[in-house]
């Protein structure tokens, strides 16, 4: 119960609802980051139960602020949330050793994640 | 820009229109956009030059009037037709008047640096005011046309946090929300799209029942086209979109730096 998690999102209406989601799962959003940058250092601070993480953003990307909360935490839980299904970024994301990949227009199976961490 | 470069291909088009705002974002950096350089100088600007052009002039015309009403030597001549019609046996000679007159000649000197303080403080002044709020305007109005022109990486250097850099925050989280929507919808035909092709590979022979349904299926894939096309005609901020970087800006993409990974 209360799970804490951070949202890392550029778009602040993705943010809003992402938060609306996270919080109909009675879970609770610590933190809100919007680039790469605050992401890590929001991380650090909080220390969410859960990361949701967004690709594209203005200044430092998702996957590379991924990695390097990967790098300061290896159980780090991430989950990229991201808008482009494409091959590619799944790859990467999975390397660098998210748990999850899903896309923006199904944010409802943020609960099955939720339930498993 | 020349007339061929404007009618190349569109990639072109696009190409050169990344480059220009790459070559302008290291500028910025590189401070080199501080004053006047580049941004055009836009109409606020001139206002603002008129009115500090204006209050230097009253100061410099009141100033210079003042110091220039105490050096006269009519002044003068008054003080010293006043002190001997009060004191008539007083006789001062030359090197005596002018150490009564010294007090007079150096508040004209203190008037005189004060009018450069004045002077100075105004064009600082105006140079503050151009730096924080004209500036930051310059570029809002220039990335408000990019945004206009369907540029979605248009962004506002935030410089400030007071209601200048607020407005610019806005507006940057503005084309930010506005590409999540194009995208979202840009991925929702994407998705449309694939479940078209895969009816279409079951698509029964065409006979006099199914006709209309074939013909609408047809029309659907037309639809699903013109906003695929229409998604696309935007200019979006580091984006993949169907395989490959598109119209994106900015040179050090997210899938270059992981080239490793994938």
């Amino acid at each position: 119960m209360g799970k804490r998690v951070l949202i890392v999102d550029d778009s602040a209406f993705m943010r809003k609802r992402l938060r609306k989601e996270i919080e109909s799962h009675d879970a609770e959003v610590v933190g809100e980051a919007k680039n790469g940058d605050d992401a890590v250092e929001l991380y650090q601070k909080l220390k969410p139960d859960l990361v949701t993480m967004d690709v594209t953003m203005r200044g430092k990307d998702g996957l590379s602020a991924s990695k390097e909360i990967l790098s300061l935490d290896p159980g780090a839980k991430i989950v990229v949330v991201t808008i482009l299904q494409e091959d590619d970024y799944k790859k990467i994301a999975s390397a660098l050793g998210v748990i999850g990949f899903i896309a923006k227009g199904d944010i409802g199976s943020l609960k099955g994640i939720l339930d498993k961490i | 820009m020349s007339k061929d470069s404007a009618n190349s291909s569109e990639n072109n088009t696009k190409e050169w229109r990344g480059d220009e705002r790459r070559s302008k974002e290291s500028q910025m950096k590189n401070g080199r956009l501080f004053f006047f350089n580049q941004r055009p100088f836009s109409k606020l600007k001139k206002k603002l030059l008129i009115y500090f052009l204006l209050i230097a002039f009253v100061s410099l015309v009141v100033g210079l009037e003042m110091i220039w009403e105490v050096g006269e030597p009519k002044l003068l001549d008054q003080i010293l037709a006043n002190i001997t019609e009060v004191r008539p046996h007083i006789e001062l000679n030359k090197s005596e008047l002018e150490k009564t007159f010294k007090p007079i000649r150096e508040l004209q000197v203190r008037m005189m640096i004060l009018l450069f303080i004045v002077a100075t403080s105004i064009s600082v002044t105006l140079l503050i005011f151009i730096k924080n709020i004209a500036n930051p305007l310059d570029d809002m109005v220039l990335a408000a046309k990019e945004l206009r022109d369907g540029n979605l990486s248009a962004t506002v250097p935030v410089m400030s946090k007071d209601e200048i850099g607020q407005l610019g925050e806005c507006f940057n989280d503005l084309a930010v929300n506005l590409q999540e929507v194009l995208l979202f919808v840009g991925a929702v035909d994407h998705d449309m799209t694939n479940i078209l092709e895969k009816i279409e590979e079951n698509r029964p022979e065409e006979n006099n029942e199914n006709r209309k349904l074939n013909e609408q299926l047809d029309l659907m894939a037309e639809k699903m086209d013109e906003l695929k096309e229409m998604v696309q005609a935007f200019d979006y901020y580091n984006v993949v979109y169907d395989g490959e970087h598109v119209k994106g800006n900015e040179p050090d993409h997210i899938l270059e730096k992981f080239k490793d990974l994938t």
